[in-house]
């Protein structure tokens, strides 16, 4: 798997590409802890290029969203295919956070004009 | 790499250690069974995540340190439904007794594994286990229509 991060205008940005298994939990964590200590906490996930995720990449963001809760973060997935988007149902992880359908609807959530 | 066995009665079988090296073998094994049954891509996905959470499972679970570990798997096909067996000789677990917490429980307070085995309940057709001779067995049901 390939992530990507950087800062967009005020936010995280991540783009995961190919399947995230756990050879790549460490990898990502990292990343999101960096972010976290020296970035926004605002969080943007693409998941455009997602191609598998599992249990153990599911609770990253569980715990990620934890974390925000207590600086007033904001957490978001978008473009989700539907293989990804079933297991991310399944697990309920679409009641904790934000899962939206393009960047352009992201943006428009934090307010930026398109 | 693990030799995946191909039957006479056109089944798959392969026998893996009990040790998080295996993991990485069931991407192979889930090509293999692709591959032999014709299955798109949202069967083995499916495939995929079914055997990764298991076999986590068992590996990071479900083994003590006194015994030679192994996990053996399975696979036949009977019209739209595959049937996936997999053995290990760990601690007896039955995950069918592990009740899926209600919805009123929080995701973020559900344990560490929880998870995993709603995926298993929740994407398998059925699911069968046993403790027969030593051995913990897991059978699930995929349905492919």
């Amino acid at each position: 798997m390939k992530i990507t991060a950087t800062q967009v205008q005020s936010f995280n940005y991540f783009q995961l590409e190919g399947k995230f298994n756990i050879d790549y939990i460490a990898e990502l964590q990292t990343e999101i802890d960096k972010a976290m200590k020296y970035g926004s906490k605002f969080f943007v996930f693409d998941f455009s290029k997602l191609e598998y995720i599992n249990s153990s990449g599911i609770r990253v963001f569980i715990k990620l969203q934890k974390e925000l809760k207590l600086f007033d973060g904001f957490l978001t997935i978008f473009a989700v295919n539907d293989k990804v988007s079933n297991i991310i149902n399944i697990s309920e992880l679409n009641n904790l956070l934000r899962v939206k359908s393009s960047l352009k609807e992201v943006m428009l959530e934090l307010g930026y004009k398109i | 790499m693990t030799l995946i066995k191909k039957h006479i009665d056109n089944s798959l079988s392969v026998k893996l250690e009990g040790k998080k090296e295996s993991i990485y073998e069931l991407e192979n094994l889930c090509e293999e069974i692709g591959d032999l049954w014709n299955l798109n891509s949202k069967n083995r996905f499916t495939l995929n995540l079914l055997l990764e959470e298991i076999i986590s499972n068992i590996i990071f679970y479900g083994f003590d340190n006194s015994e030679a570990k192994y996990i053996e798997v399975v696979a036949n096909k009977e019209g739209d439904l595959i049937n996936v067996q997999i053995s290990d000789n760990g601690i007896p677990f039955n995950m069918l007794e592990i009740e899926s917490k209600p919805k009123e429980v929080k995701l973020e307070e559900k344990e560490v594994g929880g998870l995993g085995i709603h995926l298993v309940k929740n994407l398998s057709e059925s699911i069968d286990y046993m403790y027969q001779n030593g051995k913990n067995v897991l059978t699930i049901q995929i349905n492919i229509s």
